[in-house]
């Protein structure tokens, strides 16, 4: 399509437009910097490998903590039951602590008559 | 618009992942263009250097929701850059036109920014030309034939339709040229 003369001086115009510098204020590149600086995101650096199998695995501190806990609580009723608990010794083999008969097979009243 | 090559959104991901380089690459890339854009649409300095700082702003923000390949990260910033053109315009007329209601005597129908700007600019025949022009024709015109963005990225930025955008630049055009030649003896146009 042929261009007109309007539109050549048009042309012409809009391309002296163009190439008029038009530079931005001194400064403001410095503040937009500033905007950048002040808007970064907050980074979380990438944890190490225990790290991560520490929180995944163990849920973190709060796990820890709970895992410790159920541990000094599994070693003290180990050491110390409440009577109304069972024996859990017991339970397992048959036996309770009271009914252990260490002389299994002896008569106690029988040597001592012996003796006597 | 696909972007998967877009530069910019490299660069933009690089700022969101805590890399300074990228965002003064980024600036360097773009701050000048909104700048051009917002002085071209405002007329003054003051103003194109606030929107082109808050268009900044406002992309520095976004960068951690910035999903690659919706848009081009130019295109979008324009865009912003276009709307706080148009607030700023808007806010002008309403100051003028608040001014113009405390003066006593009766006045001719208020000049509208773009008569002002038209006469702050009678030794610029393009830009004293284009002031005649109704804004959003201007708008059009300043992305096409100044800044020469494609029809389809204008569209996007206006949030018109591709035949808006053609429409609105071919009257503007008319316009330029009806306006260049009545104040052809006064500006000398024909020594362009």
């Amino acid at each position: 399509m042929k261009m007109s003369e309007d539109d050549k001086k048009l042309n012409a115009l809009f391309t002296q437009a163009r190439e008029t510098g038009l530079h931005m204020p001194s400064g403001l590149e410095a503040r937009i910097l500033a905007d950048a600086a002040s808007a970064m995101p907050i980074q979380k650096r990438e944890a190490p490998l225990w790290r991560r199998w520490f929180d995944d695995l163990l849920m973190g501190w709060y796990g820890l903590g709970g895992l410790a806990a159920a541990s000094a609580a599994g070693i003290w009723l180990g050491v110390s039951p409440p009577s109304a608990f069972p024996d859990a010794g017991a339970y397992l083999f048959g036996q309770t602590g009271a009914t252990v008969d260490v002389f299994a097979g002896d008569d106690l009243a029988l040597v001592l008559a012996e003796e006597g | 618009m696909s972007s998967g090559m877009d530069p910019d959104a490299e660069l933009l991901a690089g700022f969101a992942r805590g890399d300074m380089t990228a965002a003064r690459a980024l600036t360097a890339r773009l701050s000048p263009l909104v700048y051009r854009l917002a002085f071209r649409l405002l007329q003054d300095s003051g103003l194109a250097e606030d929107v082109t700082q808050e268009a900044m702003l406002r992309l520095w923000r976004i960068a951690p929701e910035w999903r690659k390949g919706e848009a081009k990260v130019s295109t979008w910033l324009y865009g912003v850059a276009f709307n706080l053109c148009r607030d700023k315009l808007r806010q002008g007329r309403r100051r003028a036109a608040a001014a113009l209601e405390d003066v006593a005597e009766p006045a001719d129908p208020a000049p509208s920014a773009r008569e002002r700007l038209h006469a702050r600019q009678q030794g610029d025949a393009l830009q004293g030309a284009l002031a005649t022009l109704p804004e959003r024709q201007r708008q059009a015109v300043i992305l096409r034939h100044i800044e020469e963005l494609p029809n389809p990225e204008i569209a996007e930025i206006m949030q018109i339709t591709v035949e808006a955008v053609e429409s609105l630049t071919a009257r503007g055009k008319r316009g330029l040229i009806k306006a260049l030649e009545a104040r052809r003896e006064e500006l000398g146009y024909e020594d362009v």
